[in-house]
């Protein structure tokens, strides 16, 4: 069975954020490892494990405040994509 | 932090990663102390409150919108300007959650507003956001009425209300914000690096009627950004330094301060339209500057 390595996990999530309009807290070009630490305590590691794939899509019409948009949808912005049903 | 609402899965990412976890959390537990100690670090010290409140080409996220009592009666309104229209329209439910900026300074021991605003209640989160705490069993969902009746309760104690820089009704946070604590504010009164555009000025400008005005300073000590003074026993307000968030107005015992129309900054048409020009004006700016 293969074993789960959770450190990528909260590096995927990471990697997904900074495609964000704000980006993320960097510091001297790099992520900020506060930030990293950060994470690291928001997600429980079986959190993690899920949220690594979860995508950046535009959530579905009529329900979109405006930062929410970029929770589910890495495409480029704008690139209106009809989001998933389910998590993959 | 993953919450299935209505057949999606989310969660929220940045910047609300950086609040969800101080509203009135479950997670609080997993964040703690270390959590608002990390916060302050990469925030406030590595200063990613700027990008926090605009874009690197000073577009501001958020608005600061006043209460409908400061504003001079004659004046012509919509909803998305004012703080009592936006409650109206927003959409449900509203849940009313801990101020994550109060709360991690109170975790921290450094909250200077202690007893004079609160933490409960002082967080509005709306709509799909609504649903996400609800969905948690977090916060503590109100009518729009008692909603409105928190909002006039604040005004009076001098908190300044602040939601999406956009027109839509489709919103997701309204704040009840002070100078001390809160991520956006303290842009201008706080933070090393000031940022005029922390929350996008009002429409409105403070004007003060010299007649009625009794001199009393109360406006003066109200005022957050330092833009109201004292000039031969009147009250004064220079127009580049207000917000026009109309806190000087609520508790003038004369009605002499009072907000008036003046269009001064571009409020977007909803989420999408804003947050398009950020990431281009953020992407832009990092282009240029390699």
């Amino acid at each position: 069975m293969q074993k789960i390595n959770f450190e990528n996990a909260y590096d995927r999530i990471i990697a997904n954020m900074q495609r964000y309009p704000s980006g993320i807290p960097t510091k001297d070009g790099r992520v900020s490892e506060a930030f990293r630490e950060y994470i690291q305590l928001m997600f429980t590691p079986e959190e993690a494990e899920i949220a690594q794939y979860m995508e950046l899509r535009l959530p579905p019409a009529g329900r979109l405040p405006p930062w929410v948009l970029y929770i589910l949808s890495p495409s480029p912005l704008g690139q209106k994509k009809k989001p998933r049903k389910t998590l993959q | 932090v993953i919450q299935d609402i209505g057949g999606y899965s989310y969660f929220l990412t940045v910047p609300h990663l950086f609040n969800i976890g101080f509203k009135y959390s479950k997670a609080l537990d997993r964040l703690g102390r270390k959590g608002a100690e990390l916060y302050q670090r990469f925030f406030i010290q590595e200063k990613f409150y700027k990008r926090y409140q605009s874009s690197d080409q000073n577009t501001p996220i958020t608005r600061i919108v006043p209460v409908q009592k400061s504003i001079e009666a004659e004046s012509k309104i919509n909803n998305a300007d004012e703080i009592h229209g936006i409650l109206n329209t927003c959409r449900e439910p509203i849940v009313a959650t801990d101020c994550p900026c109060r709360k991690r300074t109170e975790i921290l021991g450094i909250r200077e507003c202690r007893g004079k605003y609160p933490i409960e209640d002082s967080c509005f989160q709306v709509g799909l956001f609504g649903e996400y705490f609800l969905n948690r069993g977090e916060g503590r969902r109100v009518s729009r009425e008692e909603a409105h009746q928190i909002v006039d309760r604040f005004a009076k104690l001098g908190l300044i209300f602040t939601t999406e820089n956009t027109r839509d009704s489709n919103r997701f946070v309204i704040c009840c914000c002070c100078d001390c604590c809160c991520a956006l504010i303290r842009g201008m009164t706080r933070f090393s690096e000031k940022n005029q555009a922390c929350s996008a000025k009002s429409n409105f400008l403070a004007r003060v009627d010299p007649q009625k005005c009794q001199g009393c300073g109360l406006c003066v000590a109200r005022c957050v950004f330092y833009a109201v003074s004292l000039e031969k026993e009147k009250a004064v307000v220079d127009p580049d330094k207000c917000y026009g968030c109309g806190v000087c107005s609520v508790t003038c015992p004369t009605g002499a301060v009072k907000l008036y129309p003046c269009e001064r900054s571009n409020v977007y048409a909803d989420g999408l339209d804003l947050m398009h020009r950020i990431y281009k004006e953020n992407r832009q700016a990092s282009a240029l500057a390699k």
